[in-house]
């Protein structure tokens, strides 16, 4: 049985919690306070996944970068392709927020789109 | 701008003149505008946006559209409104001074690549934002070396110019700005070597000790605090002491942490420069004006809003303040504003309370701090017998009570108080 | 052919001794390891020009002579070259008997150096001059000569004047050696190659035993001394009126309580006397910044709270032995000159000194001291945006818009005056750099110390000097903004795997 420790982030109590896994599967959650905190442990232990956000390169742009984010979470163990297919990416202008600047990043189904708009300069 | 509008906006007087074209700013002026005045926003920097523009995570606007977005997004939603509304703008438009002519004229002393000019307006609205504090200011000793930014520098050297600052990295200070920090240098590649804390507990939400810290494994040294930053030239250490209950630091606690990057998030100051040479009050808690319910400081149809009239925890905060100063302008203006204003106090365990009066004539949102956490607090006015309970309180997180206009009938004054609920 | 005359050190006496050279038909060059002047000794110190009644003569005959000289030459250098001094007098503070025994000295002293208007007065006259000051002091030495200058202007001002006629400056340039030969001076090897020149001044402060090493003169050793201060915002009261000092100790002069010619309270020095090695030390300590706050409270009657602390520095003051100054011509190596161990009063002594080394070269190498036609004493500062009347700004804006973008808010520093200043800056070869545009157009001088400011000063000296902002330094090599284009640097880890 492996006990994994986690701060439940919904409320500013920070209930500390420790799920009880066995065969990947949840037998125990305790020391949350109420009933979100165990929608929240289940969450984080089943499929943790984040918003990632980041920048990428403009070309003929007013500006060096602008700013993107996954469309949805992607999940966490992702985060570092999400960023290093990024890296390579360079956007022409002009671009406005909510754009589309990668299509499935990384394999992980979920789009990268801007957050903020550009001008060719 | 050219030079012969220069000289049209000098004859004219606007309705409302916007200082600071951030969040707080363009919400007034979008609202001000919404209610047929005529404004102006003069905004130092080369665009309009203010600070969300560099704060490129979620977490804005929750509250003011109900969405999760990032600062850009929320900004540029604002900009759009700016735009859609036809409100002038003028970018590069450095504010010189403020003359509170009479209680109906203001003059702004404005300087612009267009040259110099003097705008008459009713109203002001200020919404200059904060400042952070930055290495002096909180005594640490040592080197002056480069690798040292303030956490919004180094925000905006990544965000805006998309420049590393450095590889591995010291954060000052674990409240939102520190963590959020914490995260993009690890996001982009950096080692985050320790987010370093004075206080016994982490400043910010426990979302983003979580989703910044605990999620790339970076170190929270909480109670301690940087004492020296060290280097030739570039910083290549930085020491830290374990602090005491005072804060102070406890001999022979030292330690030293290798990095070549200090990111201080040692907190904000509302940036009032120019309003303390107009002479008006300051609350020594907040740091910025004294105001009532319509963000209005002591100098009558002078109002203030965002992070200039008090550090928010979310930039809705700051737009919501901006759109009550607009809507306070346009009663200022048409000459019913209230002029009976009930006091609202620090009781017990209240660290800071705005806005400072209020009317009893309305609804109002009262923005409060705690002095120190409380676990299943009460937050109560006990003249009115009031209460909200609270599963904890917590001195990083704004506490919001919501003032019905019927629950303050009657009552001359108000005490914010935060006890024990056990 | 021109004698070629090569001072080592582009400080406040190099930079002096550079602008008074620069008279005659010489052919003059300037060497200095960092990338601006005045960035040593003379950028942090307490920035007083003092009246000279704290020298003894008789002990420090040199010292007390270039002081109540160099007070009265400052008056007419600093408005030939429109530097900005002030002159609100100074008071010695005596605090208990053995304090206003200390003050008679020092009036005696001062009288014998010639120094005029000075008067011992009791407590209810220091209260006139000075507001500040608290029920301990019983006594005040009061020296109206004593003067502010801002210590860096001064030394760009020397050297941009020096440069306007004629004297060559060379920047970022470190002497490695000193070629000697038949008992003469060959020339010196630098970072850059090797310079031949007649004459070789030794104004390396700090370094200056090393450099007069490489010319194989070692009798002395220069001890760095450090010097905390603390600097207050624009806002910060109480200030003070007047220079206002405890009697000075054996060691040095005392914290000082001045308001400088910028408007901002300071306070300091500390005196640390440091290893021969530690001349790069120049961090501050909670120690020696406790100390100059205690000291200070001694004898002011209030202090603005902390937090309205703008800034904490340290300097390094070159300490020679037994604290006497070292000028002088050698007979061997012929051409080499020491100008070594220029401690304080090095700042107010500094244009005194520059002629004295004049009459050197003419006396001792016999030098033909012929004054060269042309010769401008005149130099223009920098336009300064916020101290400049309505119609004066809007002409400034309509000839150049630049001056009608304020990029440093706290102080009103505007693009035009740095772009300015970049011009000087390579006019004089200098450094590009943050620090050498800071002390030109006090930009990131102010409250916010640059969290604002800093990233769009550098964008100009980005654009101006044609080089990635990351690129742009601090201070020079190796203290660059930033590492590298993020995205560029991902892709690089990523190549290498």
């Amino acid at each position: 049985m492996e006990i994994k420790k986690m701060t439940c982030i919904l409320c500013p109590l920070g209930c500390r919690m420790e799920v009880s896994i066995e065969k990947n599967k949840i037998i125990r959650i305790e020391g949350n306070s109420c009933p979100r905190g165990e929608m929240y442990a289940r969450q984080e232990v089943e499929a943790p996944s984040r918003i990632v956000i980041s920048v990428v390169k403009c070309r003929d742009c007013n500006l060096p970068v602008i700013s993107v984010k996954t469309e949805k979470p992607v999940p966490k163990e992702r985060i570092r392709e999400v960023i290093d297919s990024l890296a390579e990416v360079e956007v022409e202008p002009p671009v406005n927020v909510g754009d589309i600047i990668v299509e499935d990043v990384a394999g992980t189904g979920v789009n990268v789109i801007a957050t903020r708009s550009a001008e060719r300069i | 701008m050219k030079a012969e509008s220069s000289s049209k906006m000098k004859s004219r007087t606007y309705d409302m003149a916007v200082i600071g074209g951030g969040a707080a700013g363009l919400a007034g002026a979008v609202k001000a505008a919404e209610l047929g005045m005529d404004v102006v926003v003069l905004e130092s920097g080369e665009r309009i946006g203010g600070i969300p523009m560099q704060c490129i995570h979620p977490g804005f606007g929750n509250f003011y559209y109900g969405e999760n977005l990032t600062g850009p997004e929320f900004s540029e939603r604002l900009i759009e409104k700016v735009k859609l509304t036809g409100i002038k703008c003028y970018t590069h438009a450095h504010v010189e001074g403020i003359r509170h002519v009479s209680d109906t004229e203001n003059m702004v002393s404005v300087v612009m690549p267009a040259g110099i000019t003097q705008i008459r307006a009713k109203t002001i609205l200020y919404a200059a934002g904060a400042r952070e504090r930055h290495a002096y200011e909180i005594g640490i000793t040592g080197d002056r070396v480069s690798g040292v930014y303030t956490a919004g520098e180094a925000q905006t050297l990544m965000d805006i110019y998309g420049i590393m600052p450095g590889k591995s990295v010291v954060i000052i200070g674990s409240g939102d700005i520190g963590l959020i920090m914490a995260r993009r240098f690890a996001l982009e590649g950096a080692d985050v070597k320790a987010v370093v804390e004075m206080l016994p507990y982490p400043g910010g939400l426990q979302r983003n000790v979580v989703q910044c810290l605990e999620d790339f494994g970076i170190p929270l040294l909480t109670s301690h605090m940087v004492t020296r930053i060290v280097g030739k030239k570039r910083v290549e250490r930085v020491i830290l002491a374990e602090v005491d209950e005072s804060f102070r630091a406890i001999k022979n606690s030292e330690k030293e942490i290798d990095c070549d990057t200090v990111a201080l998030a040692a907190g904000l100051v509302p940036n009032i420069g120019k309003l303390r040479e107009a002479d008006i009050d300051i609350d020594s808690s907040t740091k910025g004006p004294v105001v009532n319910e319509y963000m209005e400081t002591s100098l009558p149809g002078i109002f203030v809003a965002g992070n200039a009239l008090a550090i928010n925890d979310y930039v809705d905060y700051a737009a919501e303040q901006g759109e009550q100063a607009a809507i306070g302008a346009h009663l200022f203006i048409e000459g019913n504003m209230p002029s009976d204003w009930k006091p609202i106090r620090k009781g017990e365990n209240i660290r800071l309370v705005f806005p400072h009066h209020i009317s009893g004539g309305r609804d109002v949102k009262i923005y409060a701090r705690v002095k120190k956490p409380v676990r299943d607090a009460v937050v109560e006015f006990p003249e009115i017998d009031k209460r909200v309970r609270k599963r904890a309180v917590m001195p990083g997180e704004m506490i919001i009570v919501n003032l019905k206009k019927q629950e303050t009938a009657g009552i001359d004054e108000l005490t914010l108080r935060c006890a024990d609920g056990n | 052919m021109k004698k070629s005359v090569a001072i080592i050190g582009g400080g406040i006496a190099g930079c002096a001794i550079a602008r008074v050279l620069s008279k005659y038909d010489l052919d003059i060059h300037l060497i200095e390891k960092e990338a601006d002047v005045g960035w040593g000794a003379t950028k942090a110190n307490t920035s007083i020009i003092h009246p000279g009644h704290e020298e003894d003569a008789a002990i420090h005959p040199l010292r007390a002579k270039f002081c109540v000289e160099g007070n009265r030459i400052w008056r007419k250098w600093a408005e030939e070259m429109d530097i900005p001094v002030s002159w609100p007098g100074e008071l010695m503070i005596a605090l208990d008997d053995g304090g206003m025994e200390t003050l008679e000295h020092y009036l005696k002293l001062g009288e014998k150096n010639g120094v005029e208007g000075l008067e011992i007065m009791g407590r209810e006259e220091i209260k006139k001059l000075e507001p500040n000051v608290n029920e301990n002091a019983i006594a005040a030495l009061w020296a109206p000569a004593a003067g502010l200058i801002e210590p860096w202007e001064a030394c760009i001002a020397l050297a941009e004047n020096a440069a306007d006629n004629g004297a060559k400056m060379h920047l970022n340039t470190e002497v490695k050696g000193i070629a000697v030969g038949d008992g003469k001076l060959r020339g010196l090897e630098t970072n850059r190659g090797f310079m031949k020149v007649d004459v070789a001044i030794n104004a390396a402060g700090l370094f200056a035993d090393e450099i007069s090493g490489m010319a194989g003169i070692d009798d002395f050793k220069i001890c760095p001394r450090k010097g905390q201060y603390y600097l207050f915002s624009d806002d910060a009261m109480p200030k003070v009126k007047r220079i206002v000092h405890m009697t000075p100790t054996e060691k040095t002069k005392g914290v000082y309580a001045v308001t400088t010619v910028e408007g901002n309270l300071m306070l300091g020095p500390t005196a640390e006397d440091l290893d021969f090695d530690e001349k790069e030390e120049r961090s501050t300590t909670e120690e020696g910044l406790d100390y100059i706050w205690e000291n200070a409270r001694k004898f002011l009657a209030s202090l603005p709270p902390r937090n309205k602390v703008s800034k904490m520095f340290a300097g390094l003051r070159p300490e020679p032995p037994d604290g006497k100054y070292i000028i002088r011509a050698y007979e061997s190596p012929w051409g080499f000159v020491n100008v070594a161990g220029i401690r304080s009063p090095g700042l107010t002594a500094a244009p005194s000194i520059a002629e004295y080394v004049a009459k050197l070269m003419e006396e001792k190498l016999d030098l033909r001291m012929a004054e060269k036609e042309g010769w401008n004493p005149f130099r223009k500062g920098m336009k300064r945006f916020s101290r400049l009347s309505d119609s004066e700004k809007q002409h400034l804006i309509n000839r150049n818009p630049q001056y009608g973008n304020v990029v440093c808010m706290c102080k009103e520093v505007t693009e035009g005056e740095v772009v300015e200043a970049i011009e000087r800056i390579r006019k004089l070869g200098a450094g590009i750099t943050m620090d050498s545009i800071k002390f030109r157009t006090l930009a990131m001088f102010g409250e916010c110390q640059g969290s604002f400011c800093r990233s769009r000063i550098a964008s100009i000296i980005s654009r101006e000097a044609g080089i990635p902002l990351w690129q742009v330094s601090l201070k020079g090599d190796g203290t660059e903004y930033g590492i590298g284009d993020i995205k560029v640097l991902q892709r690089r880890e990523k190549d290498e795997g």
